[in-house]
């Protein structure tokens, strides 16, 4: 999975791109963790180009989540596509995780 | 033998699951008229059971598995076996709360097919033989 980081105001944009999957988990929680511990605690994933995400992507989002929260910011998703929507429905983790359906969306409001 | 079948087999190792996906793949090139949504729950349901086998199965590295899709004019058929001596944990179980950091894979996996049967292989051999349906929606779904 590939990475790349935007500036949206004080909000740090982060374009996911690839599968998020039992392979790439760790280095994808290992890189959210490092934007948190270097200040960077409002993100917004942007997972338009996110192909496909497993059980492990999933709990990569909620480690990312509560990571960002406890440093007093938060993490929002924003352009998922129907395989990512469908499994954050069916685990019940939409409800934590709101899909919003683009970034400028998901830039609002904090 | 009822439908067209694709295959895949090898080690439990990681690159199983680009195979999984290039399975599916194949599956979507030779049959359009199965429906996106239809290949996308098959794809995310074997894809957890072949992690699983992956991430869990012993001796590590050493697991075989093969994966059959029969694709039939009402459903889609999937045979996962696997040479893992560990018995696999039984499909059934709940989605974990919200807050957990895993332990979905399984239900998830039971969720987004009609049917997801897990059986130890029969014979002396150890392994474990997974059989997932998911009926084909009229016109693709």
């Amino acid at each position: 999975m590939q990475i790349t980081d935007s500036a949206h105001g004080e909000v740090t944009v982060l374009q996911c791109e690839g599968r998020l999957t039992m392979t790439t988990a760790r280095p994808f929680r290992e890189a959210i963790e490092a934007r948190i511990t270097g200040g960077t605690t409002r993100l917004v994933l942007d997972l338009s180009a996110t192909e496909f995400i497993d059980s492990s992507g999933l709990g990569a989002l909620i480690a990312g989540l509560k990571r960002a929260r406890q440093a007093g910011g938060d993490l929002r998703i924003a352009g998922a596509g129907t395989q990512v929507l469908t499994v954050l429905n069916l685990t019940n983790l939409d409800r934590v995780l709101r899909p919003h359906d683009s970034v400028e969306e998901a830039c609002d409001g904090w | 033998m009822a439908g067209d079948q694709h295959l895949r087999s090898g080690l439990a190792l990681p690159a199983a699951l680009d195979e999984v996906h290039d399975l599916l793949s194949e599956v979507g090139a030779a049959h359009p008229d199965i429906g996106a949504t239809e290949l996308m729950r098959l794809e995310t349901a074997l894809i957890e059971l072949v992690g699983n086998i992956v991430e869990h199965g012993r001796p590590p590295g050493e697991v075989a598995y093969t994966v059959r899709v029969s694709v039939e004019p009402e459903q889609l058929i999937a045979v996962l076996t696997d040479t893992a001596h560990d018995l696999a944990p039984e499909p059934g179980e709940e989605m974990p709360e919200t807050w957990a950091e895993s332990g979905r894979g399984l239900p998830l996996a039971g969720a987004v097919v009609d049917e997801l049967v897990h059986q130890p292989t029969e014979g002396a051999a150890p392994g474990n033989t997974w059989r997932l349906r998911l009926q084909r929606e009229p016109g693709g779904g």
